[in-house]
């Protein structure tokens, strides 16, 4: 599941990246798109997600299958957990300071609780948080 | 020779604002969740002989801690990290602050120099907390460590940690810790690179 700037940028990239679990695992998978121009889509598999993206995602999530990512595309991000449609949320922490740069999660993000599923740190000191989505945030 | 660490809450979009990283009580008012963020600082707080802050995070802390340290008045938890924050040396860079509590140095000017000159004597750790004065701290380049707990939420408004700091580049840093609290916190700590 991406938004329409994930996917431009991911279509730009994925089809000619060589061949590697990832990349065959990315460009096989079926990418539901949230876009007003879904005629102008052509790395496939592809499917718009309708006008309407958070029906669409519902009912892409009430068919049988595998699990769905939603990956970068954060303008849709704030959408799916506005409404309560992401069941897992997995956040990686790198180890670096920047200061300065594009933040997950924009201002205005109403508040909400999570609880921790799992945590794992990499040998890069990368760290991988799970997360299960636990509802709004009762401000004290 | 000490380190400077730099210790911080922060919700999972940045925010490090403290009336935002919080755990919601339990419904019979009990919140282990924020005791146990307690115990851990009362911890870092053990390694420490010198905290070092801004104003406004020192009257955010003094006189409320040392009230709680006098009087008691707060669960087990609180009035032990009460207890071990009051007996702790402390230094206030400010401009404009006139008089300040027990234990308390005022610095006017020249943090590089001051920081310097006190990670040469030697001692147990310097804690920094807060965020105006910490953020100059690190822009200096003069933090050693990172201690960051990472709470379970999302704020959606507030300060963001880092936000104003103007880095010359990326810095890189060393992942030396992560300890999970049953919060589902994340305790993380990093060395400079």
């Amino acid at each position: 599941v991406l938004g329409r700037r994930t996917y431009d940028m991911w279509s730009g990239f994925w089809p000619k990246a060589p061949s590697s679990p990832m990349a065959d695992a990315i460009n096989a998978a079926t990418k539901y798109i949230a876009t007003h121009r879904p005629k102008s889509l052509a790395w496939g598999p592809f499917e718009g997600l309708g006008p309407d993206i958070v029906e669409g995602i519902r009912r892409i999530k009430s068919q049988n299958g595998r699990d769905l990512i939603l990956w970068g595309s954060s303008t849709l991000t704030s959408t799916v957990l506005d409404r309560g449609l992401a069941d897992d949320v997995l956040l990686l922490v790198y180890p670096v300071l920047l200061g300065t740069g594009k933040r997950i999660f924009a201002e205005g993000t109403p508040p909400r609780s999570f609880e921790l599923t799992s945590t794992k740190a990499f040998p890069s000191g990368i760290i991988m948080n799970s997360y299960k989505a636990a509802g709004p945030l009762r401000i004290e | 020779v000490r380190k400077l660490v730099y210790a911080i809450n922060v919700t999972l979009d940045g925010c490090c604002d403290h009336t935002k990283a919080f755990l919601e009580p339990r419904g019979d008012g009990s919140n282990e969740g924020m005791e146990e963020i307690l115990q851990h600082y009362t911890r870092l707080l053990g390694e420490t002989d010198l905290l070092v802050y801004g104003r406004k995070t020192y009257q955010l802390m003094v006189p409320y801690w040392p009230d709680v340290a006098k009087n008691h008045s707060m669960p087990k938890a609180a009035n032990e990290f009460a207890d071990t924050f009051d007996s702790l040396d402390k230094l206030v860079f400010s401009r404009t602050l006139e008089g300040a509590g027990e234990k308390t140095r005022i610095v006017r000017t020249d943090l590089r120099d001051e920081i310097l000159r006190l990670k040469q004597e030697p001692g147990k750790l310097i804690l920094a907390g807060g965020v105006a004065l910490s953020s100059q701290l690190i822009e200096l380049g003069l933090v050693d460590e990172y201690r960051i707990v990472v709470f379970p939420s999302v704020a959606g408004e507030g300060r963001r940690l880092m936000e104003g700091v103007s880095l010359k580049e990326k810095l890189p840093l060393q992942l030396v810790e992560t300890k999970v609290l049953k919060s589902g916190c994340v305790a993380l700590r990093y060395a400079k690179a």
